[in-house]
Formats: C-alpha cells, sequence, structure tokens
C-alpha cells in the first residue's frame, strides 16, 4: 500500500464527486482561455489588417497639399533599388448614376503599374475611362463590372485654395468611369494608410488620366517605397536620398532670369513662397531683393480715386535709399491720375481675407516719397505674381480675383492701363510695411530677386536646392507599415477586456468549483478523522488531499483550456454579427497560440488548486474528534465573530441610507458616484444582514411556532457558508444584469443643454471635399435662428471607440474658443491644473511655449483612445515641418467630439494654414427649422459630400459602442449566474444525499414525499429569492440617477428576460434535484443506518 | 506508560456559565499490559476520556504524560507520530475506508512513516494478524461487502499493525451481534496478552468488561474503580 495508489483508489471511488469538481474547473479555465484568445484574435486580426492595408508598402510620403513630380519616384527608385511608386490620392465622393446612391468619404487613387508591382499583385492594367473599386463600394453602390461608376474628386492645384486672389473654383472635379474590375483585400481593395480596422471604399483609376483631369499633369501628393526582406531602409535613409534627387518643382519654386535686369528670380508655383523657404533662400551668399506684390482696391488722395491697381511691397531702393514705413513711391501713371506730387497724403484700400474667405477692408495711409516712370528699369508686369484668373485676363473684366469687383468703378483708362501694362504696379512701398499689411499663412513673398553676376542659372539653382531642406515642407517618409502594426498591437485590450466582461462567468466557475469541492471533503470527513487517528499529520493529509485533486484539476484546465476555444469561436460568432457595433468590422479571426492555451490551462490549474488548498486548510482545522463524528463545521458561533456580523450588517445599511440622502442633496455628476458606492454598502449590509438572520435560527431556542418556514430556514443555516455563498452569487449577478442595462449611456439631461455632451447644438455635419466660405453668409440660407459653426480641421487617424488601434495622431479640429466660451457649451470631466472652470475654452488661448499648444479631448479618448492622460503631450508635425507638442489640458465628458483634438483656431491656422476650408460643422437650429435646415444642406451641398445627423445620434453611435459592450457583460454575467443556479442544483442534489438519512427520518415521522419536497423547495427558494432580490434592491439604489433622469431608457424587456432566465433556471434545478433526492429507499438507508 | 493527573474536561453551553463538567480531575495510570475496561451510562464521559488517552481530544485541565513525555508540549508531528507508532485506535463505526480493500485498509497506518523494510515487514504482519483473525481470504473485498463483525476484525487489525503500545477501543462491540461481539472481545484480549501492550476498551457491556484486569467506573465525571 502507498500514497499513489490511495489516492489512485480514491479518485476512482469518489470519481462522480471528482467529475462534478472536474465541470467547475473546466468552466473556469474555458471561459478565461476564451477571453485570452480574442485578446490574441484581434491583435493577429488587426496585424493582418495592416499587411492587407497595405500589401509590401513600408514607407510612404504623403505630401499633403503640395504635389511632388512622378519622376521624383522614378528617381528613388533607382538611387536606392526598391520598388517606389507614384501615387494621386484625393478624396471624394463616388455615385451609382443608375440608382442614385452615393457614397461619401470614397478614397480615390490614381495609380500605374508600379503600385501593383509594389505589393506583387498582377497589374490590372487602366484605360482612362476605367476604374477598379473595393469589393466593398461595389457592394454598397450596387456595381458590377462595366457598370458606370461617377465620382467627384476634390478639386485641387498646386495653388493652395484659400490663397488670397484666388478664385474659389468648382469644390469637385467630376470623372465618368467604367467598372473594370472589382478587387478584395488580398488584391490591396483595402488599401489605406489609416490605422483603423473599418475598410475604406477605395477607388483606382490611371494616374495620368487622374492627374490630366485635375490639371496636374505628371505631379502627385503621394510616394509609396516597398520593404526589402531581411532589411529595413529605413526613413532618415530615405529622407537623405529624396534630398539627393528631388528638384525645384517638387519644392514648386520656378528661377528665372528678368531680361530687363539680369536679375534671377525666384517664384513659387503656390503664389506665395512658404516662410521655410524664403528664409532657407535668404541664408544663400547673394545679394537679393524680396517682394511682395498685393491687388489693392484703391487709391485715395485729394478726393480722387484710383480702383483696383498692384503694389509691390519691395526692399528697392529709390535713389539709393530704403523706403520707409510710412513712404510710398508711385509710378506717373498714377500721379496723374490722382494728381498728387511727392509729400503728398495718399490711402491705399485692400481687401484682408480671413477664414472661410471673410472679406475685410482695411487701410493705411502713406506719404508720397517719390514718382518714378511706369514699367520702368524691370518695375514692370513682371512683379506681378501668376494669379489665376489675373494674369491671363484680357481685360479687368475678365479679372477672377477670389475677391468682389465692382466692375462699375473699372474705367476706360484703367481697361488701357491694362491693356499697356498689365499687373504692372502702380506703386512701391517698404517690403517690411507689406508684411506687415498683407503677409499671410501662405508665405510674406510672391518672389525673390538675386544678383547673380558670377554663378550660371544651373548653378544658381543647384545652390538653391542645396540651401532647401524637403523636412522643411514636410516632404519626408513615415515608416507606416511599423506605425501600423504599432498601432495594433497596442490597441484596445481585448483580452483583459473580455476577461473582465467574463468575471462573472469566471467566478461562476470558481465558486462552483469550491462547493462542489467543500461538499467532496465534508462527505469525507470521517476519513480525515481516521487519517488523523493512525498518525497522519495534518500536512501528510492536505499533501493527499492536494495531491488527489491535482489530477482533477490538471485535467479540468487541459480540458478547459480546450473548451477555451469553444467559447472563444462563440464570442467572435457575437463580435462579427449582433456585438459587431463594438468592432466595426467582420474581418476578425480566430488565432490560437499554444502558449495562450497553455497560459489559460495554467491559470485554471492554479485557480483550482488555490480554491482546493484552502478548502482542505479550513477543513482540517476542526478536532479529529469532531470530524470522526461529521460534526458540521459552520457549527453555532458564539461571541466575537457574531458580533462583527452585526456590525458589519449595520454599518453596510447605515451607510448606504446616509449615501443616499448624500447624493439626493449633491450634484448629479456626484451623486453617481455616491449612489453606486450606496448600492455596494447595501449589498455588503443586506448578505451581513441574512448570515445574522441565520446566526439567529441557529441560536434560538424555540419560540416561535413551529412551521415550514421555520424548519425551511433552519435547514439553510445549517450550512451558512454555503448558504451565504449561493446568496451572494445570485445578488452580484442580479445586481449586474441590472446596473448594466440601466447605465447604458443615456443622458443624464435634456440633450439641448449647453453643457451636455452636444453642446447644445443639433446638427453635426461632415463632408467628403472642403466648403471653403462661410455657410451663414450663404445667400440661400434665410433661415432665422441658424448659426454653423465651421472647423478646419488637419485629417488623421480615428481615436474614437470606434476604432480599435491605438492612435497617436488623431484628427486635430480647428475652434473657436471664445464662441464656446460664450456658448458654455460642452462640459468637462477633468482640467489640469488652475484652469478657470468657469471659462475653460480661453485656456485654448494661452501661451505655452514656442510650438507647444493647449489642447482638449473626450476624456474617453484620452484614457483609452490615445492611453495618455491629462498633462500629457501628443506630437505633430506643422505645415512648415517643425514637431509642435499639443498638450491636453483638459478631457470633456462625454461629447460629439470623440475621436478629434480640439485647439484653438489661431494656433491651428498659424501651424497649417493650408488646410483651408471646413469638412466639420455644428448647427444651432431651433426644433422648428430644424428639418429644413438638414433638407437645404443636404441638397445644396451634396456635391461637397456632406452628411448630416443629429448630434444625439452621434452620441448614440459612440454610446452604441458602450452599450454593446455592456450588453456583453450583461450577457456573460447572465451566463455566468445561469452557471451559479446549476451549481445551486448540483451543490443541492449533492446536498441532499447527504441528508437521506435526514430525509428517509422525516418520512418515518409521518412526512409524505410532497411534504418533504415542499420543505426542501422552501429551503432553497429562500436562497434563490433572497439573492435575487438583495441584488435587484441593490441595483436599483445604482441607478437612481438613471430612473431621475428624463432621458431614462433602460432595455428593460431584454434584462427582465435574463433574469427571468436566472430565476426559472434556480427553480428549475431546485425542483429537479429536490424530485431525484427522493426515492422509496429511504427508509431502507435508514434501517441499514 | 501512560498518567493522567487530575485531568478535566468541560463543554461551554448557554445555559449554563461554568459548562457541563465531562471528567472531574481525574488521575490514572496505564501500564504495560494493563487491560482496562471503562464501563458508565450514556453521556457520562467514556469516549471523551478515550479520546483524550489517545490525543484526539485536549483536555480542558489537568495534563498527560506519554511515557514520560508531556503530551500538551508535542507538536502536530510529534502527535502524529505518536499516534502513528504508539496507539491503536478501535472505533464502534469501524471506520473503515470504503475505496480501499482488507488488506489496504489494514496497511494505511503503515503510510506515513514506515520505510521500505518496515513496510515490507508490515506486509507480512498483516497477512499474520489477517490470518490470525480468519480473513485471510478476504483480503481483496472491499467494506461494502463484509459484516459488521468482519469489518470490526479488520480494525483491530489494523490497530495491531504498527505494533503499538496500547490500543484503545470505543465500543469496540457496540454495534455487533452477540456472537460476533464475543469473537472481537475474545480476539482483543488474544492479541493484547500475545502482543504484551496495554488495552483500554471503554464499554457498555458487562461482559467484555469483565474480560479485562482492571475496571473503572466514570460517573459524574470521576472514575471509580471496581471489581
Amino acid at each position: 500500500m502507498s500514497i499513489i495508489k490511495f489516492i489512485l483508489r480514491s479518485l476512482w471511488h469518489f470519481k462522480k464527486q471528482h467529475i462534478a469538481i472536474l465541470v467547475g474547473t473546466m468552466v473556469s479555465t474555458a471561459v478565461l482561455t476564451g477571453a485570452l484568445i480574442i485578446g490574441d484574435s484581434l491583435n493577429y486580426s488587426l496585424n493582418n489588417l495592416v499587411e492587407k492595408r497595405l500589401g509590401n508598402v513600408e514607407y510612404a510620403m504623403m505630401t499633403s497639399d503640395r504635389f511632388v513630380r512622378t519622376q521624383l519616384a522614378d528617381d528613388l527608385s533607382k538611387e536606392i533599388g526598391v520598388e517606389v511608386a507614384a501615387v494621386l490620392s484625393l478624396e471624394g465622393i463616388s455615385i451609382n448614376p443608375e440608382f442614385n446612391i452615393r457614397v461619401n468619404k470614397t478614397q480615390i487613387y490614381g495609380i500605374d503599374s508600379s503600385f501593383w508591382r509594389l505589393s506583387n499583385v498582377k497589374p490590372i492594367s487602366l484605360d482612362n475611362d476605367e476604374a477598379v473599386i473595393s469589393s466593398n463600394l461595389a457592394i454598397k453602390l450596387n456595381l458590377k463590372l462595366d457598370d458606370i461608376l461617377l465620382l467627384r474628386a476634390e478639386n485641387v492645384g498646386f495653388i493652395p485654395v484659400n490663397a488670397p486672389f484666388v478664385e474659389e473654383e468648382q469644390s469637385s472635379v467630376a470623372l465618368r468611369l467604367k467598372v473594370k474590375a472589382i478587387i478584395d483585400a488580398d488584391k490591396l481593395g483595402r488599401f489605406s494608410l489609416k490605422s483603423n480596422q473599418i475598410a475604406p471604399y477605395n477607388v483606382f483609376l490611371a494616374r495620368n488620366y487622374f492627374c490630366d483631369r485635375m490639371e496636374l499633369n505628371g505631379f502627385v501628393n503621394t510616394i509609396l517605397v516597398e520593404n526589402i526582406e531581411d532589411e529595413l531602409i529605413g526613413t532618415d535613409l530615405l529622407n537623405e536620398k529624396i534630398e539627393k534627387v528631388w528638384a525645384l518643382e517638387d519644392a514648386g519654386l520656378i528661377i528665372s532670369k528678368i531680361p530687363e535686369t539680369g536679375k534671377t528670380e525666384v517664384r513659387s508655383n503656390r503664389i506665395f513662397i512658404d516662410k521655410p523657404i524664403s528664409e532657407s533662400l535668404s541664408q544663400l551668399p547673394h545679394s537679393n531683393v524680396k517682394i511682395l506684390t498685393y491687388l489693392v482696391n484703391s487709391f485715395h488722395a485729394k478726393g480722387k480715386t484710383t480702383p483696383y491697381s498692384f503694389v509691390a511691397a519691395s526692399s528697392f531702393t529709390f535713389d539709393g535709399e530704403a523706403l520707409a514705413d510710412n513712404d510710398i513711391v508711385i509710378n506717373d501713371w498714377l500721379a496723374k491720375d490722382l494728381r498728387i506730387g511727392v509729400t503728398d497724403t495718399l490711402t491705399l484700400y485692400y481687401f484682408v481675407i480671413g477664414p472661410l474667405r471673410k472679406l475685410s477692408e482695411k487701410s493705411s495711409v502713406f506719404i508720397v516719397k517719390d514718382i518714378i516712370g511706369t514699367a520702368k528699369n524691370g518695375l514692370d508686369n513682371s512683379l506681378m505674381p501668376a494669379f489665376p484668373g489675373l494674369a491671363d485676363a484680357n481685360s479687368c473684366s475678365d479679372w477672377e480675383t477670389g475677391v468682389p469687383i465692382d466692375l462699375e468703378r473699372i474705367r476706360d483708362k484703367d481697361e488701357e492701363y491694362w491693356n499697356d501694362f498689365k499687373g504692372t504696379p502702380k506703386a512701391y512701398i517698404s517690403i517690411l510695411k507689406g508684411k506687415e499689411l498683407w503677409e499671410s499663412q501662405y508665405g510674406a513673398y510672391t518672389s525673390i530677386r538675386f544678383n547673380m553676376e558670377k554663378s550660371s542659372l544651373e548653378e544658381f539653382e543647384s545652390d538653391v536646392l542645396r540651401q532647401l531642406s524637403p523636412i522643411d515642407l514636410n516632404l519626408q517618409f513615415l515608416a507606416v507599415k511599423e506605425i501600423g502594426k504599432l498601432a495594433a498591437n497596442n490597441g484596445v485590450g481585448f483580452g483583459e477586456l473580455f476577461l473582465s466582461l467574463s468575471f462573472f462567468v469566471i467566478a461562476a466557475g470558481v465558486l462552483l468549483t469550491t462547493l462542489l469541492y467543500s461538499l467532496h471533503v465534508e462527505s469525507r470527513k470521517s476519513e480525515t478523522g481516521v487519517l488523523s487517528a493512525l498518525g497522519f499529520s495534518q500536512k501528510q493529509i492536505i499533501k493527499i488531499r492536494f495531491s488527489e485533486s491535482f489530477f482533477i484539476a490538471l485535467i479540468g484546465g487541459i480540458t478547459g483550456s480546450i473548451l477555451g476555444v469553444l467559447y472563444n469561436l462563440g464570442l467572435m460568432e457575437g463580435l462579427n454579427s449582433v456585438w459587431s457595433d463594438i468592432v466595426r468590422t467582420r474581418d476578425l479571426e480566430v488565432f490560437i497560440k499554444p502558449s495562450t492555451l497553455i497560459t489559460g490551462a495554467m491559470s485554471g490549474i492554479v485557480i483550482a488548486l488555490f480554491v482546493i488548498y484552502l478548502v482542505s486548510r479550513k477543513k482540517l482545522k476542526q478536532p479529529i474528534v469532531e470530524l470522526l463524528k461529521k460534526i458540521s463545521n459552520s457549527k453555532i458561533k458564539i461571541g466575537k465573530s457574531q458580533f462583527w456580523i452585526k456590525v458589519i450588517a449595520s454599518m453596510g445599511l447605515l451607510g448606504s441610507l446616509t449615501m443616499i440622502t448624500l447624493s439626493l442633496l449633491s450634484s448629479i455628476e456626484e451623486n453617481a458616484g455616491l449612489l453606486l458606492m450606496a448600492s455596494g454598502l447595501f449589498l455588503m449590509g443586506s448578505i451581513a444582514l441574512i448570515r445574522n438572520y441565520f446566526n439567529s435560527y441557529s441560536n434560538r431556542n424555540f419560540k416561535k411556532p413551529f412551521g415550514w418556514k421555520y424548519l425551511a430556514i433552519k435547514n439553510a443555516s445549517l450550512n451558512q457558508g454555503r448558504s451565504i455563498a449561493v446568496i451572494a452569487l445570485l445578488a452580484l449577478g442580479s445586481f449586474t444584469i441590472l446596473i448594466t442595462g440601466a447605465n447604458r449611456r443615456t443622458f443624464y439631461g435634456v440633450d439641448e443643454s449647453n453643457n451636455s455632451g452636444t453642446g447644445g447644438y443639433s446638427l453635426w455635419a461632415e463632408s467628403s471635399l472642403p466648403i471653403l466660405h462661410d455657410l451663414n453668409a450663404d445667400s440661400e440660407n434665410n433661415f432665422e435662428n441658424v448659426n454653423v459653426v465651421q472647423f478646419h480641421n488637419l485629417e488623421g487617424d480615428d481615436a474614437s471607440c470606434l476604432n480599435l488601434n491605438q492612435v497617436d495622431q488623431p484628427q486635430i479640429l480647428g475652434v473657436n474658443s471664445e464662441a464656446f466660451d460664450m456658448k458654455g457649451a460642452f462640459s468637462f470631466a477633468t482640467l489640469f491644473g488652475d484652469i478657470d472652470k468657469n471659462h475653460p475654452w480661453l485656456a485654448l488661448k494661452q501661451s505655452l511655449g514656442k510650438n507647444v499648444i493647449p489642447a482638449y479631448a473626450d476624456m474617453t479618448v484620452i484614457t483609452w483612445g490615445l492611453k495618455k492622460k491629462v498633462g500629457d503631450t501628443l506630437n505633430y508635425v506643422s505645415e512648415s515641418g517643425q514637431l509642435i507638442s499639443l498638450v491636453l489640458i483638459g478631457g470633456l465628458n462625454n461629447s460629439i467630439f470623440q475621436g478629434n483634438v480640439l485647439i484653438d483656431d489661431q494656433y491651428f491656422s498659424e501651424h497649417f494654414p493650408t488646410a483651408v476650408g471646413s469638412r466639420i460643422m455644428l448647427i444651432d437650429a431651433s426644433v422648428e427649422n430644424r428639418a429644413e435646415v438638414l433638407d437645404y444642406l443636404n441638397s445644396n451641398y451634396i456635391d461637397y459630400g456632406i452628411e448630416v445627423n443629429s448630434t444625439s445620434a452621434r452620441l448614440a453611435e459612440f454610446n452604441s459602442v458602450t452599450n454593446t459592450y455592456l450588453s456583453v457583460f450583461m450577457v456573460l454575467g447572465g451566463l455566468g449566474v445561469f452557471i451559479g443556479t446549476i451549481g445551486l442544483g448540483i451543490v443541492l442534489l449533492r446536498n441532499l444525499l447527504d441528508r437521506r438519512n435526514e430525509i428517509a427520518l422525516l418520512q418515518s415521522l409521518g412526512f409524505n414525499r410532497p411534504d418533504i419536497f415542499k420543505l426542501i423547495f422552501l429551503e432553497n427558494f429562500f436562497l434563490l429569492t433572497t439573492g435575487m432580490i438583495i441584488g435587484v434592491l441593490a441595483a436599483a439604489i445604482g441607478i437612481l440617477p438613471s430612473m431621475l433622469s428624463p432621458a431614462f431608457n433602460i432595455p428593460g424587456l431584454f434584462v427582465f428576460i435574463i433574469l427571468l432566465i436566472v430565476f426559472l433556471s434556480g427553480i428549475l434545478w431546485i425542483y429537479v434535484a429536490s424530485r431525484l433526492s427522493l426515492n422509496k429507499y429511504l427508509i431502507q438507508s435508514l434501517s441499514s443506518e | 506508560m501512560i498518567s493522567l493527573e487530575k485531568i478535566s474536561k468541560h463543554y461551554q453551553s448557554k445555559s449554563s456559565q461554568k459548562g457541563n463538567i465531562v471528567l472531574d480531575e481525574i488521575s490514572l495510570s496505564i501500564n504495560k499490559n494493563d487491560s482496562i475496561a471503562i464501563v458508565g451510562p450514556s453521556g457520562s464521559g467514556k469516549s471523551t476520556l478515550l479520546n483524550i488517552l489517545g490525543t484526539l481530544d485536549v483536555p480542558s485541565n489537568g495534563s498527560m504524560k506519554f511515557q514520560d513525555a508531556a503530551v500538551d508540549l508535542l507538536d502536530d508531528k510529534e502527535l502524529s507520530l505518536l499516534r502513528n507508532q504508539k496507539v491503536g485506535f478501535i472505533f464502534q463505526m469501524h471506520h473503515l475506508l470504503p475505496q480501499l480493500n482488507v488488506l489496504e485498509n489494514v496497511l494505511l497506518p503503515v503510510i506515513p512513516n514506515a520505510s521500505k523494510k518496515e513496510k515490507k515487514d508490515a506486509m507480512n504482519r498483516a497477512m499474520k494478524l489477517l490470518k490470525q483473525v480468519g480473513l485471510e481470504d478476504h483480503i481483496h473485498k472491499f467494506p461494502t461487502q463484509l459484516s459488521g463483525g468482519e469489518c470490526q476484525r479488520v480494525t483491530v487489525v489494523r490497530a495491531m499493525i504498527n505494533k503499538p503500545d496500547i490500543i484503545l477501543a470505543d465500543e469496540p462491540t457496540g454495534s455487533l451481534d452477540q456472537n460476533s461481539a464475543a469473537q472481537v472481545g475474545d480476539l482483543l484480549i488474544e492479541l493484547q496478552e500475545e502482543q504484551k501492550i496495554a488495552l483500554v476498551v471503554v464499554t457498555h457491556s458487562l461482559e467484555l468488561a469483565n474480560k479485562m484486569k482492571i475496571k473503572y467506573r466514570l460517573e459524574k465525571g470521576k472514575l471509580i474503580q471496581f471489581n
């Protein structure tokens, strides 16, 4: 006889009990493992999606509103020896004209064969009128091969759309194409440079054709570089190579000689020379003259007016002298027109163009210093920038200047001047004065003229290129694949999330294991006593019990881990269907790592063994004599422990009452927390109260009439630990189900209020193409009491809860801080430092240092999307290639801005000057005209791809993610409680088997079978209903704020059904166990005793 | 060998402040080869006294020495060793483990402390004893396959397997019929004389008590010797 033999014998003899314990271990292990696998699966799926959306693309240069030559890609490819593709990437709208179905936010790519070669995909050759579309777009638009597709691509050009004196052109360019192919993800149908699991809608067309239609012949805005196996090039090397192979055209620069003066002039195809370029050019070792030529509305002097003329601000000298700030040199034509001379005063009137093309007319006074000949000595038409709509105009009446021109003011002599001299400036002021008046975010100069006596043009061009850096123009590569993988790997921690969501199921499994093992050990009490009597020490007995149970835990852990795969499949099925709101994709794949299975198994084993160890140790603390006599461990506890139970009960219930009272006196934000605490205290206090009630029954000397209830409760109080465990599980489970159901996001106030998540605005609008003008000034907008707030935006990754990837550069919105401050719009969860709580929006205007900008974001975005906290920083690169830091100085309460970072519009314009127009708008409209406004916007701005929704609907969409998580929690919680009721049934059955003699005795005393059934039923019904009532009452306390809200919306039916299932399951198991325990042999078992 | 010095045992109850006094300052000496019977009415504390003798229970007052070693100073390991090596228990309810057969139940006490050699010796000893009690053909049977008397005989052998210095039997024949009771009683005496060990039997059977050399009556917590 050996210990191992003893253990094996015991295992076999008590196999039924061990199987029950095995089931408990399997359940908790399966759920744990399943949750971990989900984490692996999501991680794998997101990484997979990175591969699908990028193919072999490792690096990308996105030039935003600049354009570089397609040749640059070829030159780079030769330089580094890898495949490089030049792509024109624009946003647009796609339309099925046959059914008039539209898809806004379509990504349009002009590509050539290098794009396909980059990712080893068989090239699809495209004619000019053909397109390849992604399969999701084909489904959405109901398009098949050879169908016609209409595209409206964002109208872009070399010149920034909001630059001064640039006419606002059509917002989009229409293209009519035939669908040549429909491609899936494996053929780059999901191509995207953004980290998001939501599949984009893509259209691919012939690049040359696309460029031609956009009047960007030979120019693109995206360069893609493939990876090389075993060796990553690195962005540093790529940026170095770009600097080697780029050309002046890539910087948008044109260098030419001015015949009259022999000087060399540098201009930009963007009209205004970007600040980083002008600063770099200033450092060239050649003397230079900087020029800023501007169209002024008029000159006024001595009651006379000369309209619409050009003025050049420059560092020219006149008679060897530079001009002072209030000096003006005019040409003789102007002098004659105004009949003024030297020292006379002259007033200039001019437009300043603000955001959304808001014009304001300003003036400045000058004193005439000199009068010079018209169009002489190089001061001629060459000074006028190539404003489209001006440079090629044949007459003044043909001008398209982007500002209002009153044609009636133009005289014949003005037309003559234009015919003879075109845009020759009529006046000259100092460059400093010119910058003061007319410098914009696009630059300070329209040209720079260099003295180049010693260098040739080619040499000068080389000097210029050497002086410039592509990085200054934000022409640099990003390691997009590495960024994507990082975002995927640091995305939503689904493993941890589902572990916590599955908490109740795991707890149910563990509790089941505990209860069953406890019963098992109880039934072998006398054996334990015998072993002690025979000289086995406590340690040895624990070792035997532990070793025996180790086999069970091991098998349970291994099988549970395998079952976890099935549990995971169930969860994945849920995520790909009814819970798809969480993930917004159906591309999640199951991925099972052996290490995860092992981790799950080990965790399940460890938990089971820990439980077994604790139970064994506790049971062995009884004196040997009691063990031998099978005296229950839960006997009367008098004295100290009863006292403490009473204390806990009193404190819990009184504390709960106090919290409820306090919460009714406090604000809505505070009372939610107080009431949750109150419900927790109520739970604790009630369970302690029940424990005390049991104690009183156990200790009670019989005083009251002896009846069914008395006997039932007396029986329930026999094993208090077990009864309390069952009550606690049911209470916690019911509480969880109800409270998660009620806490599905609702508004705590009216959704129109200014400090709600809608900010008091009723509509949220987004457009695919930027709207350049002020919608409030829209001539067709005749609505009263309607205010449109338009935001500048810099595209970035979606940081809302709809994106599973971690992002570190969310979209930035430029906001009008003063307007929000006046309205008192939105509310804040957290504010950093000493920000004035009454005027939090004004804090966005504060100066935090060079290139450091204060910013706000939704608190949920900060915490979960960005994984940061208030006070942390987000890094971006400005348009001038400078690193800028956005400091999160506060977090908004759940708002419609989720996914965005907000900065003051001034800072936005400073650092992203060419991100003009607005694609995001808030509309404040009264209830009466809301529908009309919606219709108006949807129809008038349809070609901008506008989508208008109510702000409450937008909030609801974000809330849908939270609500879905809560639904998952509810369902899993319900499952956990359901398993708990099964456990209740098994424990009851086991318990009754142990009490067969007692039941037989009752029969011998004249209790018939229905009587005994009634007694057992009552006993356990008491546990079931007590547990559920405590849970429901505690939850009711916790959800008081929601119940008091006018917008209270609990999914009553859903919650009721889950609670009903739990209750009925409990009743069923009680019934089944009770019936099974009654059989005709009971009396015989009594006599054999 | 065993000496009890003013041993008292009382139980707390709600109604009585002092508690129920079961054993009242009992002193007793047990030597090798003594066969002692303790009789008394139900609830008199006979089993309690036996449990204290076997270190299964702890007295409220007084001291006990086992071969000059103060029992209250021994830790769990030492007490277990003492019970395993020096004491053999026979219970009224045989407490045979249902998952083990006769031979395995008999050899169970050998597991905690025996060396390989000792285990081998124990095997031989077990077979010999089982033969002596007439159960050599039943060694592979399980307790549920044996009669009450057979079970009790197995218990006797189990109690003897480690060659204890003393056997403590609590109502060993209490649940047996007359014939079986007589058999077990004779067996106990036979083995006690043969093995030269002390035997303390708690019984309410005068027939069994009369087979012991020394007889005590336990009344009102006091131990009174009688003939």
